[in-house]
Parts: structure tokens; C-alpha cells; sequence
């Protein structure tokens, strides 16, 4: 049954991801003040750095305690904490509706629990869903309120049609000014390749954080005989006959597809994360986001 | 390695189409998959779409093609020789009148039987004696070669013929652990050469003097004996024959032989008893320089029950038969006929006897008559009984005939119907005619006194002469018991299934017969083939070659074979399986897993570092 709105995500679940914040490796400028530290030293909580005093300086700041020992006065300089922008892109091919569950679904939850972190920490949390290009979009919006819109915005995700994450990165980079995390959850099984929108994700300076779905009949798939396979999306044919040796090789290349990806993303300092349908959704977003570091 | 079934390895052939059929692609199904991209990947879509698949290595093929060849092996019966309890071999002794000839000393058989008994003693493995007489006996089963020894030493030869086929072809069915023995075949006359038969001639000379017929006829002025002797061999000779009849000579004069020629002695004799002829000379075969014969031999009584029939009355008139006729009939008319005709009575019940029934059938034998059959065509003659031997009854037309059901007897002659048949048991010996004959033409062919001479003579055992080696099978009426006083002495003979049968009269000479207050007296002649006694070789037949000392046995392997391909193909199924797609829940989940040095994670560790 295709998950709603209200059950995208279980009750008990967002409980829990209350405790995260979407973390980000660059530090972005911020529109409004948030609880991210900022690039901008200021009004925070946390201590960043000392510096001269000059005149005009708020004497709230100044350290007494450097003073009584040294007879100079410093300023207390604290990080700004700002918001940033987190975008979720979705890749709503036809390829992404396979599998029990659907990688779709499964790539909604993950995308509604990334967003849900980020917009009960104040950031700004926008949404799109790509094919072929760029089917639908949520703006950017920061308030708790925007948890339901993001929510039905991706429980109706859905599009049909071939993938083509560079021509989706093309519109998507020019539709909003705000850049910030962008969050790509697909299964990477692109016909044009993944890289050329990885890399104009990267040239308009964003920050891809890559998470490929795939489900467990793609990883190993329960084939054999003599078969006439059909794309889903190009419904293109290819003659295969599904032996162990033509297994082994589907095994190799997949392994080679991986590593590919896997060295893609390190030359360009893109966070990677590989899973499959099958792991427990919230393993996969308690434990392992945080190994891979999208969420502290 | 030898095969039993060598045109099974033509199922070989099936390897190269299980080649073929590996080469060539079957019929596609397709299959929807997320995402070809991965197995355009991998490459395998260059091999998938040629029309023949690349003839590659492939172990579940390799293995194939080794249980087919193996099943195909094993259908061929290969076999092996083993070291074993030795091949068994099998001793056909020719015990025909021939083998008394005295070319070879003592005798032909003697030497047979020297022969055999060594033969018998060296083989390695078990030893079966086989008599060819005028039937094949085995005398001796597979055993050790004292048993065959000791039959040998009291094996004796008969007047009669040898029935050789028989005895080879009950040698060839023989057997050791499944092992065709090796037959040796003692003889003086070989049959055809056969793949294992060894046969082993004795004998050296075919230079003989034999009668080789006796024949007597009834006539007004007494009886005419034809005597026939013959040289067999070359140059002409002469030979003294002295004619007898009750041991009163009646002739006596020497007959002049050609070269491989016959000589024809005739004439009258007065009275009756026991004639005999004799050559007085001695030759290499003394049995065929005597014969017997019957003279004067009482005329069957032949009672005709019915109304007046021309045509059945004047054919019995001209046959050496006593004839009345009556219209009733009384058990002592009954008792005093040899045979009795029935001509269309209806149905009657036969006592124990001999009779001839025309229309006419009996309550008591395994014959019913379903109504009539009209026109009736003559379509099998039994060329085997002597009733209709000799009888040509293609040119008959029958108007109507009785519908005989028969459960059991003999057919003689059948159309849609049964239209002659034949019984003999429980004492009583028939012939049923299901015509009459004013219903056919069958009284104006020449084959109806050809039938009626066989009828009665078949029925009133009228047969004064038998050749030696035959059966004598003699109704026995309401008689327990017989005696047969012949050459060998006098044997009882005990009644069975209302017939006296003794298997074979084996040696020449004249037989009294007694049942009762009844006395029958006949000769037994030995048969004039006997007489040539030339030693005659087959072809290929000659000193075998000693395969006696070969004590191997033939092993069958194709159970070997059959296991083999069972694995073989058990191998395969396992390797398939194992070759199969195998399931997410043998392999486990897949754990997520980041890029071997995620940024974001390093920078985490830099950051905890600090």
C-alpha cells in the first residue's frame, strides 16, 4: 500500500529524530538566524575565537578575566548560528517504483526523515522529484509547519519515464538561488550516468549527498534460463541466458558499477551511501546516516 | 572389452546432438527488470544474442555428454573377461544308427565317446552331456566331468536317426554364470557351422551295402516283397541276400551292385509272419544288412454304420480293408471293428475305439456343431497329420457343412469353419468329416482314397513298419496295461490317457505288441538315410581349436556404467544447482555502506581528533 503523508513516517520514529540535526561539511550564510553554527562570527552560544577591542564593541563581550591578567581587552567572538538549505532531490524514475518495497518508497522515507530533522532544526528544507527531468518541486521553506507539505510532496512522488540526473540538476540549479545540501536519493541505474549532474551539483556549489536505493533482486537477482530481459524504462530487450557464469558476471559488473561510483564520489568529495531495501529503514537512517555523517 | 549389443553404441550418435542442441539458443521468455544497465555491464548480452551459443567449456556439459555416453555404453552390454570357475562345455554325442559303423575301431560312437570323455575330463569349467537321438535329451546337467564320464561309458547308439538341430540348438540355449558354453559335437555328420560349435568328425569311409527297403503287398497271390539294396561307395559289388519268411528261407541270390547304385529284388511270398532280409557280408555298418517286414497282416475290419453310401462303400472297397455296413449297431460289432464309419448319425456317444465320423457328431468329445455353414471354402490343409498328408482338396466345393466348434484336438482342415478334425485321447481316436459327402463333390477327386488310405490307417493303426527312433502311440481302449517284447527285451506298458505311448523304439528289429487277448505284431526298421555313411564336415567344421583351458568368464559391466552416468548426472544436478541464481535470504542483506573514505566521515574523525 503506497505510504501517505501521515504514514510516511510513524509517530515513534520522529520521536526519535528529534534527537539529529542534518549536518553539513561546509558552512553556508544563512538568510535568517538559526542553530547552525555560521561562517558569521556573532550572536551565538558557541565561543569561536578572541580578537582585539575596538571601539563600537558591545562591552558584553569583553573577556574581564583576560583583562584582570593581562590588562589588554579581548573581545569574545562567537559563531553566528544560521540555518542552511537542504535539498531533497528524488529520483522518481520507473526504475525506482521496483522492488518489495518500491525503492521509491523507501527513498520518500528516507528523504521525509532527512528533511524532518533538518526543519525541526530550523533549516530549510526543499524537495524535487526528477525523471527525465525535472518533475516537481517544493521550495525551500523553514518552519515545522512545511513537515506536512514536504510530507505529501513525497508520499505522491512519482513520475514513470528514464532517468536523467544531469538534465534534473540543470533545471534544479537554476530554479533556486539558495545552495546548501543537496540530498540525491537514487538508484544510480542511469542510462546518461550519474556524473555529469554530480559534477554540476558541485560546479554551482552545492553540497551532493549521494544515497542509492537499490533493492535486493538488483543486487542478486533470482534469474535463469534463457531470458529476454526488458528495461523498465526504455523497455529495451537484452538476451541473456542466466547461467552461474553469466551471474558471476552480472556480480562483477555490478561490484565494478559500485567501485566506480564509489571512486567518482571521493575524487569529487561527495558523501556516498549504498543501501538496499532490505535494510531496516531505521538502521539505516539512526545508524548509518550517522556513520556517514549527514546527521549528528 | 567386448559389447553383447554392439548396435546400441549407434545411440552414441546422441552426443553430438546434445552438442547441437547446447548450441542452440532456446525460445526466450521475457522478463521485466528495473534496469538492464548492469547487465549490459557485464557483457553477456554478445553471447545471448547470436543465433547459436559459442560452444564454450562447460562442466554440466562436459558431464552430459559423459552420462549419455556412458547410458549408451551400458545399453550395449559391455563386458569383460574374467578370470572365473571356467567356461562351461557342453558334449552333443551323436547316438544315430551311423555311429555304429566300424570305419573307425571299435566304432564311430566308440571313438565319440573316447573322444567326448576326454574332452569331458580336461575341461576347466562344468561339463553338460547332450544324446542327440531321434530326440535331444540332456543325459548329464552342468556339473563336474565324472557324472559325464559315467554316462558316456553307458551310452549306447541307436538304429534309429539323430536329431542334430535339436540337440545344437538345446547346446546354444545353454548357459554358465550368463556365459555361452563351448559345444563339441561329436558326430559323423555335421549341420550347419555355427559361431561356438566345434564340431568333431569321426569317421573315414562312406563305403557301405545296405537294404534300404522292405516292402510288402497284399495280393491275390500271396504277398510281394520288394527288397531295394544299395551300394553306397564307390565300385560295384556284389552282395548274397537271403529272404525269410518265420525263419524259412524263401530266397536267396546274389544281387549285383553298381557304383552308388540301388538294386531291386521282387518277389511272391506265401502265408504270413515275420519276414526277414539279410545281406551276409560284413561292412562298416552291420545294422542296415537286415531289415523286416510284416507279411500277410490281417486286414482292418472297417464297420459303416449308416444308410447306403456308393460313393464312401466302392473307396473302402479298394482299400486293404475288411468292409460291412449295417444300419445298427451292436457293442460286439463294436468290439470286433478296428474302425468304425458313422455316416451321418446325428449325435452320438462314442465308446473307447476308432472311428470315422461323417455328419455325424459326438456327445463326448470337445466338438459342438453351431447349426450349418453353406459353401464353405477349403482355405488350410494340415500338411503335418498324417490324415491329410498327401490330400489335395483345392479343387473341392462343399455345399453345406455342420458348424464345428472344436475346444481342443486338431484341425485338419479348415474354411470359415473347421471342416475336418482330428482327436485322439481317452481311448478313443476320431475323425470328424462336418460335411457329408452327397454335400460335396469330395468322392470324385482323387483325394478322397488318398484320405480314406490315411484315415484308416491312422485310426486303425494299420502301420505294420515304423522307423526306428519313432514313438509307438496304440489306443488303449479299456486295457490298463500292455507288454512290448522286441529287440530289447520285453518292457510293460501302462495305459495313459486312454493310449499306450512308448517314447521311441530305438532299435530294429520286429515288435510284439500285446494288450489283452489283442497281439500285433510290427517291425521297426532303421531309416535309410542311416545307411549313407560318408562323414560329412560343415563348413569351418573341423579340429576345433582348444579353447577348453580358457577359463575366463565374460563380466557384464553395464550396471558399472549405469552408476557411473547416475553420478555423473547427480554431479551435474548438484553443480546446477549451485549454479542457479541464489536467493537474497541465502546471501543475507545487503549492508549499507558508504564510500570507502566518505568526506563527511573524515571529516568527523578530524574533528573528534582535534
Amino acid at each position: 500500500m503506497p505510504a501517505t503523508a501521515a504514514t510516511l513516517l510513524p509517530a515513534d520514529f520522529l520521536r526519535k529524530l528529534d534527537q539529529l540535526t542534518v549536518r553539513s561539511r561546509r558552512i553556508y550564510r544563512g538568510s535568517m538566524r538559526g542553530e547552525r553554527r555560521s561562517r558569521t562570527q556573532g550572536r551565538g552560544m558557541e565561543f569561536s575565537d578572541y580578537r582585539s577591542y575596538q571601539a563600537g564593541d558591545d562591552y558584553r563581550y569583553i573577556d574581564w578575566n583576560i583583562y584582570s591578567r593581562l590588562d589588554r581587552l579581548f573581545i569574545k567572538l562567537f559563531s553566528e548560528e544560521e540555518d542552511i538549505n537542504v535539498h531533497l532531490v528524488l529520483d522518481a524514475s520507473a526504475s525506482m517504483a521496483w522492488g518489495s518495497p518500491a525503492k521509491l518508497e523507501y527513498a520518500a522515507r528516507i528523504a521525509a526523515a532527512i528533511g524532518y530533522v533538518g526543519l525541526t532544526n530550523f533549516d530549510r528544507v526543499g524537495a524535487a522529484t526528477f525523471s527525465d527531468r525535472l518533475h516537481q518541486t517544493l521550495l525551500p521553506q523553514r518552519s515545522r509547519g512545511h513537515i506536512l507539505r514536504l510530507f505529501e510532496f513525497l508520499a505522491s512522488a512519482g513520475g514513470g519515464g528514464r532517468s536523467d540526473l544531469a538534465a534534473a540538476m540543470r533545471d534544479y540549479v537554476h530554479l533556486t538561488p539558495r545552495r546548501g545540501l543537496l540530498v540525491v536519493v537514487s538508484d544510480l541505474l542511469l542510462p546518461n550516468g550519474f556524473e555529469e549532474g554530480l559534477k554540476l551539483a558541485r560546479y554551482h556549489h552545492f553540497e551532493p549527498f549521494l544515497i542509492q536505493v537499490l533493492s535486493d533482486d538488483e543486487l542478486f537477482p533470482a534469474l535463469d534460463g534463457d531470458l529476454r530481459l526488458l528495461d523498465r524504462e526504455s523497455h529495451a530487450p537484452v538476451d541473456v541466458t542466466a547461467d552461474g557464469p553469466a551471474l558471476e558476471a552480472y556480480a562483477r559488473a555490478r561490484d565494478g558499477y559500485f567501485a566506480e561510483i564509489e571512486q567518482f564520489c571521493l575524487r569529487h568529495q561527495i558523501d556516498y551511501l549504498r543501501t538496499s531495501t532490505a535494510t531496516p529503514f531505521e538502521d539505516l537512517i539512526l545508524r548509518y546516516l550517522r556513520i556517514g555523517g549527514l546527521f549528528a | 572389452m567386448s559389447f553383447g549389443l554392439p548396435s546400441a553404441l549407434w545411440l552414441l550418435a546422441v552426443l553430438p546432438l546434445i552438442v547441437v542442441l547446447y548450441m542452440l539458443r532456446a525460445r526466450r521468455h521475457d522478463v521485466e527488470v528495473s534496469s538492464t544497465l548492469l547487465w549490459q555491464r557485464a557483457g553477456t548480452e554478445l553471447v545471448a544474442q547470436r543465433p547459436v551459443r559459442r560452444l564454450e567449456r562447460s562442466v554440466l556439459l562436459l558431464l552430459q555428454l559423459l552420462a549419455a555416453a556412458l547410458a549408451a555404453l551400458a545399453l550395449a552390454r559391455p563386458q569383460v573377461p574374467l578370470a572365473g570357475a571356467g567356461r562351461g562345455t557342453v558334449i552333443v554325442l551323436d547316438a544315430s544308427a551311423s555311429m555304429q559303423a566300424t570305419d573307425v575301431a571299435p566304432s564311430r560312437f566308440s571313438a565319440a565317446v573316447a573322444q567326448a570323455s576326454a574332452a569331458a575330463r580336461s575341461a576347466s569349467g562344468p561339463v553338460m552331456l547332450i544324446e542327440a537321438r531321434a530326440r535331444a535329451a540332456v543325459v548329464v546337467p552342468f556339473g563336474g566331468p565324472d557324472a559325464v564320464v559315467a554316462a558316456l561309458a553307458s551310452a549306447a547308439p541307436t538304429d534309429g536317426p539323430a536329431q542334430m538341430d535339436q540337440a545344437i540348438a538345446l547346446a546354444l540355449g545353454q548357459r554358465v554364470d550368463g556365459v555361452p558354453p563351448e559345444i563339441l559335437v561329436f558326430t559323423d555328420r555335421a549341420v550347419d557351422a555355427l559361431p561356438g560349435v566345434t564340431y568333431r568328425i569321426i569317421g573315414r569311409s562312406g563305403a557301405n551295402v545296405a537294404i534300404t527297403g522292405l516292402h510288402t503287398e497284399a495280393g491275390s497271390g500271396g504277398t510281394r516283397v520288394v527288397v531295394r539294396v544299395r551300394r553306397f561307395g564307390a565300385g560295384p559289388r556284389t552282395v548274397p541276400l537271403e529272404l525269410t519268411l518265420n525263419d524259412r528261407r524263401v530266397l536267396a541270390r546274389l544281387v549285383a551292385l553298381p557304383a552308388s547304385g540301388e538294386a531291386v529284388v521282387s518277389t511272391a511270398v506265401e502265408g504270413s509272419g515275420v519276414l526277414r532280409a539279410r545281406l551276409d557280408i560284413t561292412d562298416a555298418l552291420a545294422v542296415d544288412n537286415t531289415a523286416a517286414a510284416i507279411a500277410g497282416t490281417p486286414r482292418p475290419r472297417v464297420l459303416v454304420v449308416g444308410a447306403p453310401n456308393r460313393a464312401l462303400m466302392e473307396a473302402l472297397a479298394v482299400l486293404p480293408v475288411r468292409v460291412a455296413r449295417t444300419s445298427g449297431v451292436t457293442p460286439e460289432q463294436l468290439a470286433a471293428a478296428d474302425l468304425v464309419v458313422l455316416d451321418r448319425r446325428g449325435t452320438v456317444t462314442l465308446p473307447p475305439g476308432n472311428f470315422l465320423l461323417i455328419g455325424t457328431i459326438p456327445t463326448n468329445l470337445p466338438i459342438t456343431s453351431g447349426g450349418t455353414v453353406p459353401r464353405p471354402s477349403v482355405v488350410q490343409v494340415s500338411a503335418v497329420h498324417s490324415v491329410t498328408r498327401y490330400v489335395d482338396l483345392s479343387a473341392v466345393r462343399i455345399l453345406e457343412t455342420l458348424d464345428l466348434q472344436v475346444r481342443g484336438g486338431e484341425v485338419l482342415v479348415a474354411g470359415e469353419v473347421p471342416l475336418i478334425w482330428a482327436y485322439d485321447g481317452n481311448g478313443i481316436r476320431a475323425v470328424v468329416m462336418g460335411f457329408a459327402l452327397d454335400q460335396s463333390d469330395l468322392a470324385l477327386h482323387v483325394a478322397f482314397p488318398i484320405f480314406l488310405q490315411n484315415a484308416v490307417t491312422w485310426l486303425a493303426g494299420a502301420d505294420a513298419v515304423l522307423p526306428a527312433g519313432s514313438p509307438l502311440i496304440l489306443p488303449a481302449r479299456d486295457r490298463a496295461a500292455a507288454v512290448l517284447e522286441g529287440p530289447s527285451g520285453r518292457v510293460s506298458v501302462s495305459a495313459a490317457g486312454g493310449r499306450f505311448v512308448v517314447p521311441a523304439l530305438d532299435r530294429a528289429g520286429v515288435y510284439t505288441f500285446t494288450s489283452g487277448n489283442t497281439t500285433r505284431v510290427f517291425a521297426v526298421v532303421a531309416p535309410a538315410e542311416e545307411s549313407d555313411i560318408a562323414p560329412v564336415s560343415a563348413a569351418g567344421a573341423g579340429p576345433p581349436a582348444d579353447r577348453t583351458t580358457d577359463t575366463r568368464r565374460l563380466a557384464d559391466l553395464w550396471g558399472l556404467f549405469i552408476a557411473g552416468a547416475l553420478i555423473l548426472l547427480a554431479a551435474e544436478w548438484l553443480l546446477w544447482i549451485r549454479g542457479l541464481p541464489r536467493t537474497t535470504a541465502s546471501r543475507g542483506p545487503l549492508r549499507p555502506r558508504t564510500a570507502p573514505v566518505s568526506p563527511r566521515a573524515a571529516g568527523d574523525r578530524r574533528g573528534r581528533a582535534r
